[in-house]
């Protein structure tokens, strides 16, 4: 079996994880105490008004019909009306979401980019003095609040230094046509926004790449020791072949495999802790958005949103299993260890 | 006799362990002439992997510390001295492994894995750049003479449709395909001395026999040295020139594989050879127990709690010398001295040792010719009539 056949079986059995996913967050939010038409009318509202917003929101239909109606509509575009914005939540969401989406991928550029040779590193000198002081940035990488960092690093760049923005996206947003600001900037070849949304992005970026940061470097780490002690490293070496290129050539792509695992993991908590820096940033993402509806009990915001998280969740793990298989011959063959 | 392609003198390894320092390798003495293939034969265990490991300078360090004794190459001494190590490993040695399943690196193609071996075989350092070159697949302008080497390798080792191989990653070759690839990669950097650390015995009894003739061939074609690290000493009276049976960290006895297997004169190398099932009756004798706790290791001989033959007051006093009955085969063992010629040697042990019923529980060694056929055992018993007597590699 080949790798496209590989990929397309991944690509599809994603499918059935979505659906099942839409189904539980639907029903978990017809669960949720409170009723969504009370609170968006007001207590002083009368029971008729009340009931005929249910009416409306299809809110007193069975829950699987409601379900149908409400797959049937997504795939049309149309995920209901948000009651605090009053628009459509698939447009709100396509508002917000690219800001959100370009805050958490660029943080997790770097955290990779940062975390690997880290994790190398380490596992190359392990219990060294950079493995050490590898173990202990992972150590605080990993268990310092992200808010906290946040605010002491706006304290430490923004208004002490001054040396970039502390809140905001970009000075003066370019043309809208992905919703991604470096994207934008660079389509319509403004490179002043494109360096004022890089500015923007760095602190916020870099708070939220220091978790899996460090989480990717303690991986990598331990992955590459245990690779290195493998018998083709010995078989390798005795081969003739040099310890430089066994290393970063043979030895790296092995272990390449658990700290993809990894990261995929920590891309989908990514937006969870997205949620906190957003706010410490003023950052226009998804995280306001959806912690409005939450308290509001916006019912089609919260699905919406919960969503999109589980969606980028379920994407970014087929992605990382996708390239599990390119990595990993043993994967794509159904291997035999 | 020239002077020995390789010689281990006085070689000495302690491990650190939690129970303490274990004596795994002591005082242990031998040589690899050119053009010679010798086996060392032992229980797992008995520290022959060790000494193989010693040799490729591939000994985990810590826990392993080598703690006496030298090794040269070409008369160069190589312990003290680790690149030099490095450059003689690189340039002169070559090593196949036990396990072929978990040798060969999974995420590269063998093709892929041959073309380095090719490109950098011999150097010890890489530059980044050329690293970068090589992560990103660039070939290089020889790249098809590259091929060409690879395959006419594969196919010289009965590796079916080797072009096809070269483009395959090892989880789609069976085991004894991986095996012969693996010989390949050795073969590949021309090395002129090869260690096979049990190339053979992780696969089934079919594929292990054609493995080693093909081994033998390749051997012989290429005139290489060979030291053969095995259990099984089927095996090793198949493959080898010189026979050194190693037990708990030290040489038991040293000979020519006929003297070994016909003539053996240490207790333990008679034990050994009764726990082969007998090609007529499948009575068995043999050797009780198992071997010695390293951290504290018998006193003198270390075989004595399981020797028939062992003497109070003397096996258990100094580590026994190696008496040498007849030019080239030693055995240390107290039952012997200098003055014996070979024929009082023989006599001796067929006299003195007497192994009472019993078998020998390590059921690994036992297993060694069981599987042959009376026919084919008398077939290679004729075939490798021409290298009996003393071998020195000449008459290859
Ligand atoms: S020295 Fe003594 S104990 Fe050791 S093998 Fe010889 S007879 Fe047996």
């Amino acid at each position: 079996m080949g790798f496209k056949s590989y990929v397309l079986r991944r690509i599809l059995s994603g499918i059935p994880v979505f659906i099942g996913l839409s189904m539980l967050i639907f029903f978990l939010a017809r669960v949720l105490p409170g009723d969504p038409a009370r609170l968006a009318l007001g207590p002083r509202a009368s029971d008729e008004a009340v009931q005929s917003l249910r009416d409306q929101m299809g809110l007193n239909d069975p829950v699987v019909v409601q379900y149908l109606n409400y797959m049937a509509g997504l795939f049309q575009g149309d995920m209901g009306i948000s009651l605090t914005t009053n628009r459509n939540v698939a447009a709100d969401l396509v508002y917000f979401f690219p800001a959100t989406f370009e805050l958490i991928t660029v943080g997790m550029t770097i955290a990779v980019l940062f975390g690997v040779p880290l994790g190398i590193i380490a596992g190359q000198n392990k219990d060294r003095f950079e493995d050490n002081a590898g173990r202990l940035f992972a150590f605080f990488g990993v268990s310092m609040p992200a808010f906290w960092v946040a605010i002491l690093l706006q304290l430490l760049f923004a208004f002490y230094m001054g040396w970039l923005p502390a809140t905001g996206r970009i000075a003066t947003a370019p043309p809208r046509i992905t919703g991604l600001m470096l994207v934008d900037s660079l389509i319509a070849t403004d490179f002043a926004a494109f360096r004022s949304a890089l500015a923007h992005l760095v602190l916020p970026a870099f708070t939220l790449a220091l978790a899996p940061m460090a989480d990717i470097a303690r991986m990598t780490r331990s992955s590459f020791i245990e690779e290195f002690n493998k018998d083709y490293v010995h078989a390798l070496e005795t081969s003739g072949i040099p310890a430089k290129l066994i290393a970063y050539k043979y030895v790296l792509k092995s272990s390449f495999a658990a700290t993809l695992t990894i990261i995929a993991l920590d891309y989908g908590f990514l937006i969870g802790s997205a949620f906190l820096i957003e706010i410490v940033f003023a950052w226009p993402g998804m995280a306001r958005y959806g912690v409005t509806a939450i308290l509001e009990n916006d019912i089609n915001a919260i699905v919406g949103v919960t969503l999109v998280v589980g969606l980028v969740y379920i994407i970014a793990n087929m992605v990382v299993d996708i390239m599990y298989g390119y990595f990993d011959p043993r994967v794509r063959y159904g291997g035999d260890e | 006799m020239s002077d020995p392609l390789l010689e281990i003198s006085d070689l000495h390894v302690d491990f650190n362990t939690y129970d303490g320092r274990s004596k795994v390798i002591n005082g242990v003495d031998l040589h690899v002439d050119e053009g010679e293939t010798v086996a060392i034969v032992g229980e797992s265990g008995c520290g022959k992997s060790v000494t193989a490991e010693t040799i490729m300078s591939m000994l985990p360090q810590p826990p392993g510390e080598i703690t006496g004794g030298e090794l040269r190459y070409r008369g160069e001494e190589l312990l003290g001295d680790p690149p030099a190590h490095k450059r003689v490993k690189a340039e002169s040695m070559g090593m196949i492994f036990q396990d072929p399943m978990t040798s060969l690196s999974p995420v590269f193609t063998v093709g892929e894995m041959m073309r380095d071996v090719l490109t950098y075989n011999g150097k010890t350092e890489v530059g980044w750049l050329e690293l970068g070159k090589s992560v990103l697949g660039r070939r290089g302008a020889d790249e098809k003479a590259m091929r060409e080497r690879s395959i006419e390798l594969l196919d010289r080792l009965q590796i079916p449709d080797p072009e096809g191989v070269l483009d395959r990653y090892p989880v789609e070759l069976s085991g004894g395909m991986r095996q012969r690839v693996l010989i390949a990669m050795a073969l590949l950097g021309e090395p002129e001395f090869l260690i096979a650390d049990e190339p053979t015995t992780a696969l089934d009894v079919t594929v292990q026999d054609q493995l080693i003739e093909l081994l033998r061939e390749q051997i012989d074609r290429e005139g290489l040295s060979m030291l053969y690290i095995t259990h099984n000493l089927g095996v090793a009276r198949r493959i080898a020139d010189r026979i050194y049976v190693m037990y708990a960290g030290e040489i038991a006895e040293v000979g020519t594989r006929d003297e070994i297997l016909d003539e053996p004169l240490h207790p333990y190398s008679r034990g050994l050879i009764d726990s082969i099932p007998k090609l007529t009756a499948f009575q068995r004798e043999g050797i009780d127990g198992l071997l010695p706790d390293y951290t504290e290791p018998p006193q003198g001989c270390r075989f004595h709690p399981r020797c028939p033959a062992a003497m109070d007051g003397v096996c258990d006093g100094e580590k026994p010398p190696l008496y040498e009955p007849a030019d080239g085969h030693q055995v240390a063992c107290y039952l012997y001295d200098d003055q014996m010629n070979a024929q009082d040697a023989l006599e001796v042990a067929q006299t003195e040792i007497e192994f009472e019923g019993g078998s020998l529980d390590h059921p690994e060694v036992s297993s060694s010719l069981g599987d042959e056929t009376a026919a084919e055992s008398a077939d290679r018993t004729e075939m490798n009539e021409p290298t009996s007597g003393q071998t020195d590699g000449g008459n290859r």
